[in-house]
């Protein structure tokens, strides 16, 4: 195994000892868990979903916005440098290991609403399922996003950009919608520009239409615009594609970020 | 760091003796290739970063910069690996040495500071590296016999400290450094 394979798995096994992590892992499936087995379809369906995104968007920036900055400044990286690890290596298998982790955490919580809408007798749910692998993409990117800033501007305004992406990625999608229903007349021409440069967030079919009947809760309030209830459609493929690009780019800032600070 | 003029053969021992702040960290730092350098630099026969690529050097850190939810057994594991080198007993053979054959599965967070320091040590000699650079270390028995291993084996080492105590019977060369510069 190479070194970023050595670094990689070194470093989760240290996530997977982290006590915030497991506490995360734990409550997290409790929830979803409980409200698999309390809930009516909707109530299930929307609760999880908060669970998926609001706790999921926590854990993103909590191991997103440190992972390049935390141990480079406490001296680990010296460490992994002088046993002959570059830069590159570093960033590349913690960006990875973090990424894989999250993934992971994310799966568990959404096996076990799984798990709880099963022993309801509502059997498994195709559509949270999907929707679990939407929001993991749009938390990816917050983590990548928040990683690459750290590298730059450090952990707590790394985190903070984290957020502003997240929401900037949501709002550049609601507005789009408004735009396409005819609701935003001036700035629509620059709405596309921002819409086709800036990072999008993936909407899933199953969040579109608790959206669609405002049975979303938290995770995404009905959009007004002067009265008019805006309709935010599920992303399409080229939105997933240039939301992974978008990670993509946030790697590559977030390894060159890290490429030039010293170990 | 300016002005530094050291030439250690293969197999000795130097001393860089300064204060807080002097430079002894950024010239090890330097020679391990971590930091940007000029001038006319060779580490075992390469430029500063060669030797530390080929997994040739034993650094052992100031303090304790640890991943602190790993096992010391692991993240000797994980130095050995880093430097490329077969596991052949080797994290055994070092952590005896280091006095912490007690505390091989212990995490790194709950050693002590004592156990911790020599921890350190012993990602420096895990797999016998050519050379080792020791930064800051305690004059304990534990540092005596690792050096006196690599000194068996041939091996060099660059030992920076405030307090040279003991080390100065040591080693072959000595410099002392003050404000980034040889004094």
């Amino acid at each position: 195994m190479g070194t970023v394979g050595n670094l990689l798995i070194a470093d989760l096994r240290v996530l997977a000892r982290r006590r915030w992590v497991i506490a995360a892992v734990l409550i997290g499936a409790a929830l979803t868990f409980a409200f698999g087995l309390a809930n009516s379809d909707a109530d299930y369906q929307r609760n999880v979903a908060a669970v998926l995104a609001l706790g999921g968007l926590a854990v993103a920036l909590g191991l997103g916005a440190p992972a390049l900055v935390r141990d480079l400044e406490r001296g680990v990286f010296g460490l992994f440098g002088g046993a002959g690890a570059s830069p590159s290596d570093i960033g590349w298998s913690r960006l990875i290991s973090r990424s894989i982790g999250l993934m992971a955490i994310l799966a568990i919580w959404g096996i076990a609403a799984q798990i709880g809408s099963a022993a309801s007798g509502d059997g498994l749910d195709a559509d949270l399922g999907l929707h679990t692998i939407y929001t993991a993409e749009v938390l990816l990117l917050a983590l990548l996003a928040a990683a690459g800033a750290a590298t730059l501007v450090g952990v707590v305004a790394g985190a903070a950009f984290g957020l502003v992406v997240i929401i900037t990625a949501q709002a550049i999608v609601n507005l789009k919608a408004a735009a396409d229903q005819g609701l935003i007349g001036t700035g629509a021409a620059g709405l596309d520009l921002a819409y086709w440069l800036l990072p999008r967030a993936v909407v899933s079919p199953m969040l579109a239409d608790l959206q669609a009947t405002d049975e979303a809760g938290p995770v995404a309030p009905q959009v007004e615009i002067n009265g008019n209830i805006v309709n935010v459609p599920s992303a399409e493929i080229d939105t997933v594609l240039w939301t992974l690009a978008w990670c993509g780019i946030f790697f590559g800032i977030a390894v060159f970020g890290l490429r030039r600070r010293e170990l | 760091m300016r002005d530094v003029d050291l030439v250690i053969e293969a197999g000795e021992s130097a001393l860089v003796v300064g204060g807080e702040a002097s430079g002894k960290t950024s010239l090890l730092r330097g020679i391990l290739g971590l930091v940007p350098s000029s001038g006319d630099a060779v580490v075992l026969g390469s430029p500063p970063g060669g030797a530390t690529r080929e997994g040739r050097i034993g650094f052992a850190p100031e303090g304790r910069p640890f991943p602190a939810e790993l096992r010391l057994e692991e993240l000797l594991r994980l130095i050995l690996r880093l430097r490329s080198a077969e596991d052949d007993g080797a994290v055994n053979r070092a952590m005896e040495l280091c006095g912490l054959g007690a505390h091989k599965r212990s995490p790194l967070r709950a050693l002590d500071v004592e156990h911790a320091r020599r921890a350190s040590l012993a990602c420096a000699a895990v797999g016998e590296p050519d050379l080792l650079l020791l930064d800051d270390p305690w004059e304990s028995p534990e540092t005596l016999a690792v050096l006196d291993a690599a000194r068996a084996r041939g091996a060099g080492a660059i030992i920076a400290t405030a307090v040279p105590g003991g080390f100065r019977s040591f080693v072959d060369t000595a410099i002392e450094l003050a404000d980034g510069a040889p004094s």
